[in-house]
């Protein structure tokens, strides 16, 4: 029993002081912590991958006048990193914040609006202009489908089901 | 009878304004050996004051409830009167150590009304933890102040004091203080036997229906008697010197309990805590041990 | 693994689990599936193991829609006791021939005619609020005081209610109410996509969330036939032998609390940090690493966190034999602990324990041997095991599983081998079924998948290993169990409220009758 106390006497005189001063320092995390998310608004083209990826389902890509807004509402983040693994321009990264206590919600919503292009068939707008610019750029200047990239997902259908049925009769 | 005035003043001063300061190095010794940092020292000044600021919630119209903590701190500080902190004591007489563990008694029973008159089934199982490992704890307590007694030949506290420093060192002694200092750590209600409050168990046990003022006078209460229970010690051991300035006594005797207390945190710190059988079955042998050193005592050694 | 079907009907059931129990098999889980969209009414499947063949055959019973009624095996196996209530409370079948039928999940005020999981109650259905609705409890024997431990308690982390019965300080009865942490999560899962799961799977626990996520991707993986990259097994199986150890350290700390040793909680803890700064270097987070989805592990080990690993398990080790060394022989410590909720060989058979419980009762099953998973199959584990069944037994149990997790992760990492940690899912039809397995540090934990159409699934059910140990812990409170003894005899299941979120009922009459 005796020994034991000792034991336990020697292995608390070893283990020293294991409290750390933070607060009254600063305690930067490690490389590579999930901290709080946030989008750099520059290299946002709005394609909404985040909005599909996203387990908590908290942000949300859609039109709004002539803006396509991404809107996110981190208070339902679980810092799971999943919005920076599937954005394909980096606008989308996890910071290293976790001190994110706030009285204010509106400190933890974000949103970010890009200039929506509007279809050039019904004049609706359904994506960022960004967006639009960056496939036309991938899709390269091949000429029927760089059309297409103008039109609203609803008119691009009907446009190229026509032109399907207009290619059956041909062919 | 100034004198006597004046010593009172200075011993209820003493227990009242330092307990909390052992109790904050208690904690802070509690927790280097957690390896934490710890609270302040003077945290419990704090945590007596932040207390009486809320709100007492009343469980109970029993009249014993409210009184209940009072009881405590009235016993505490009754005893702490006679017991000699340096000087002699305010109402020192002949045989007051005997009067001296019955208001420690006294002030103990005052948690156990507070368990009883609580209503809750944990402040109950409290407050019959408490009264058990009373009735195991109490005789070991006497049987090692009369050991003192025999060796000094009387039953006063002051007189203890010259007496054991006169009469110098004996085996009898030795088992009498180790004796004493058990029962002291059950009397403090310190692991391993503070099984009557038990917060893992039953949530505090008597104290748990107690909040703001009430909560804040059974806390300090519970300080207060451990730094009597020290003194008590403390004054049994005499220490110092027969013939030494009063100053020095007075002096000296803030650092004597401070040693006391800080072994009894050592001892809690680094023990689980047993099941009222457990203690109970202890305190038979720390009894029997007493018993045998007062046996020693009378005859002679 | 190898999972078979077998389909029967009601009226051979009791026979056909018969044979199962008398071929050795265990029992692991029930699970209640509303298949009516389907057109094929109700569907309760018993999932049956054969630990030593690597095997899980499960007893599928089909039952009608306009009937839905079907024989309880309780009766004959009693670890199917919850299991039962919850197909029941969940799906709305009544297992006929239940000894304590009660609903077992949803709230006291939940209407009685609304059943979750079936697929015509939408996920986020309000009840209307029903105001004084009181718990279905049992009435105070005569002569006993009610000691309530919960639903607040200082020792119990999550809300739990344990009612007991005592007369002075012995506990002559006890009564249980949980689920208070229901969270719906199977229901949820229902509306994500195979590659949201994961995340929401990695929080059904606060501790031991990385093996819910494994459980969940390997069965998806097991039903789509997805083969994930060797180097993604081994990383995983890293993760989870980490996730080990800070789990058992964390129960040695609590253990050692709740008898009052705070020294041993706040050394067991400092011991253990470290590991959660290791696991915040390679994962990104102390505790939900977020590293699995179905394919595989999205990132790969960072060389600096490896290092860090490195560093971290000689500490570990070091740390924990000496903390052992030093609690080995205090008497005191064995003194409330040895001989305490003793759990007999032959109860923890029966009653189907699983985990760190059963083998400190001499119960040889271990998942990661049995039914090898992640890397295990080139990792072979040392399996811990006692045969006392004492609280110390468990303590025991869990020390050397974590030395054993120290020498896996070692033995993982110098044998890592290159290559990707992901392969893409790519599209996963409906209607196919799976089960998997994996050992938590709590025990078995046990999922089971039907998918479903556009990349969810149909149904997720989850039984964690606290869920089997908890309707147990009745038979570990013996004659002469005293107050003292109650919250340590409990939280040496190491109970996981949050991952079981499940009820029970306790009776442990002095006549020694013991009820599911």
């Amino acid at each position: 029993m005796f020994i034991a106390k000792l034991r336990q006497l020697a292995l608390v005189a070893r283990a020293g002081r294991a409290t750390l001063p933070y607060p009254a320092e600063p305690h930067p995390p490690a490389t590579g912590f999930r901290g709080l998310p946030t989008v750099d608004g520059e290299k946002c083209v709005g394609c909404g991958a985040c909005a599909e990826a996203c387990p908590a389902r908290l942000i949300r890509v859609a039109p709004e006048g002539e803006h396509m807004v991404l809107s996110a509402d981190f208070t339902r983040c679980t810092y799971c990193a999943r919005c920076q693994d599937v954005c394909p321009t980096g606008a989308f990264h996890m910071t290293d914040r976790f001190e994110t206590a706030t009285a204010d919600r509106r400190d933890l919503t974000l949103r970010v609006a890009l200039q929506a292009a509007t279809c050039a068939r019904c004049g609706r707008p359904f994506a960022a202009e960004r967006l639009v610019r960056r496939a036309a750029v991938s899709a390269g200047e091949s000429g029927p489908a760089l059309a297409l990239l103008s039109l609203c997902p609803d008119c691009r259908r009907q446009v190229y089901a026509a032109r399907l049925k207009g290619g059956a009769r041909r062919g | 009878m100034i004198a006597s005035l004046l010593t009172a003043f200075y011993n209820l001063a003493f227990v009242l304004l330092f307990a909390p300061l052992y109790a904050g190095i208690n904690r802070k010794i509690r927790a280097r050996v957690h390896s934490r940092q710890g609270p302040p020292v003077l945290q419990p000044y704090r945590d007596i004051l932040k207390l009486m600021g809320k709100e007492d919630c009343q469980v109970s119209d029993d009249p014993v409830h409210r009184l209940a903590p009072y009881l405590v701190m009235t016993g505490a500080l009754a005893a702490a009167l006679l017991v000699p902190m340096g000087f002699r004591a305010p109402l020192g007489f002949a045989g007051d150590g005997l009067v001296l563990i019955y208001l420690l008694t006294f002030s103990a029973i005052g948690t156990v009304l507070a368990g009883l008159s609580s209503r809750s089934p944990f402040a109950g199982a409290g407050a019959s933890r408490e009264i058990m490992l009373l009735l195991a704890v109490e005789p070991v307590l006497a049987a090692a102040f009369f050991t003192f007694g025999t060796r000094a030949g009387s039953l006063g506290l002051a007189e203890i004091a010259t007496g054991v420093a006169q009469a110098g060192f004996a085996p009898s002694l030795l088992v009498g203080a180790l004796a004493a200092f058990l029962a002291i750590q059950a009397e403090s209600a310190k692991l391993p036997f503070d099984v009557a409050e038990a917060e893992t168990e039953i949530i505090g046990g008597p104290y748990v229906e107690y909040s703001g003022p009430s909560l804040a006078a059974f806390e300090w209460a519970l300080m207060v008697r451990r730094v009597v229970l020290a003194s008590f010690l403390v004054a049994l051991l005499g220490a110092c010197p027969a013939g030494a300035p009063v100053w020095l006594s007075a002096l000296l005797h803030p650092i004597k309990v401070l040693v006391v207390l800080v072994l009894t945190e050592l001892v809690a710190v680094l023990s689980p805590r047993l099941r009222i059988r457990q203690a109970i079955r202890f305190y038979e042998g720390a009894g029997l041990l007493a018993v045998a050193g007062l046996l020693v005592a009378i005859f002679g050694f | 693994m190898q999972y078979e079907t077998i389909v029967t009907s009601r009226e051979d059931l009791a026979s056909e689990v018969s044979r199962m129990a008398d071929s050795g098999a265990r029992l692991i889980m029930t699970v209640g599936t509303d298949v009516r969209p389907l057109g094929r009414g109700f569907e309760v499947t018993h999932l049956f193991g054969f630990d030593r063949a690597n095997k899980v055959v499960g007893v599928v019973v089909p039952v009608p829609a306009d009937d839905p009624t079907f024989p309880a095996v309780t009766p004959q196996l009693p670890p199917a006791g919850w299991m039962e209530r919850e197909v029941y409370d969940m799906i709305g079948v009544t297992p006929e021939g239940h000894p304590d039928l009660r609903r077992l999940v949803v709230a006291d005020d939940w209407p009685d005619d609304v059943f979750p999981l079936r697929k015509d109650v939408p996920h986020n259905y309000r009840p209307p609020r029903v105001e004084n609705a009181r718990s279905a409890l049992k009435p105070t024997p005569e002569g006993t005081t009610v000691v309530p431990v919960g639903p607040f308690f200082p020792t119990l982390e999550e809300p739990a209610y344990f009612r007991l019965f005592v007369e002075g300080e012995e506990v002559v009865d006890c009564d249980y109410r949980g689920f208070y942490s229901h969270r719906g999560i199977e229901k949820l899962a229902e509306q994500l996509r195979y590659d949201q799961i994961p995340f929401l799977a990695e929080r059904i626990c606060g501790i031991c969330g990385y093996t819910h996520s494994t459980c969940f991707s390997q069965t998806l993986e097991r039903a789509a036939g997805i083969e994930v990259p060797k180097r993604g097994r081994y990383i995983r199986t890293i993760m989870l032998e980490l996730e080990r150890i800070h789990s058992h350290l964390l129960w040695l700390g609590l253990a050692a609390h709740i008898v009052g040793f705070d020294t041993g909680f706040m050394q067991a803890w400092r011991v253990r940090e470290p590991v959660m700064w290791a696991a915040e270097a390679l994962t990104g987070n102390r505790k939900t690493y977020g590293m699995n989805l179905p394919g595989g592990v999205r990132r790969d080990l960072r060389p600096e966190g490896i290092e860090r690993v490195q560093q971290v398990l000689r500490d570990v080790e070091r740390e924990s034999r000496g903390l052992m060394r030093a609690l080995e022989r205090d008497t005191a410590l064995r003194s409330r602990l040895r001989n305490t909720g003793v759990l007999t060989h032959e109860k923890a058979v029966l009653w189907g324990a699983v985990g760190p419980t059963a083998r400190a009762s001499g119960v040889d099953i271990d998942v990661r041997r049995d039914y090898p998973y992640a890397a295990y199959d080139e990792l072979p584990v040392n399996v811990a095991l006692r045969q006392e069944g004492d609280i110390w037994a468990r303590l025991e149990v869990r020390v050397e599983e974590t030395l054993e997790s120290v020498r896996l992760i070692r033995e993982a990492l110098a044998n890592l081998p290159p290559g990707p940690t992901f392969v893409e899912p790519g599209e996963i039809p409906a209607g196919l079924v799976s089960v998997g397995l994996v050992e938590a540090p709590r025990g078995e934990c046990c999922n089971y998948l039907m998918t479903g159409e556009a990349g969810r699934p149909y149904r997720w059910r989850v039984r964690v290993p606290t869920y089997m140990n908890l309707q147990l812990t009745p038979q570990m409170v013996g004659p002469g169990t005293t107050i003292s003894d109650f919250p340590i005899i409990a939280a040496s299941i190491d109970p996981c409220f949050s991952c079981t979120e499940r009820m029970e009922i306790v009776r442990h009459p002095r006549e020694g009758r013991h009820e599911p």
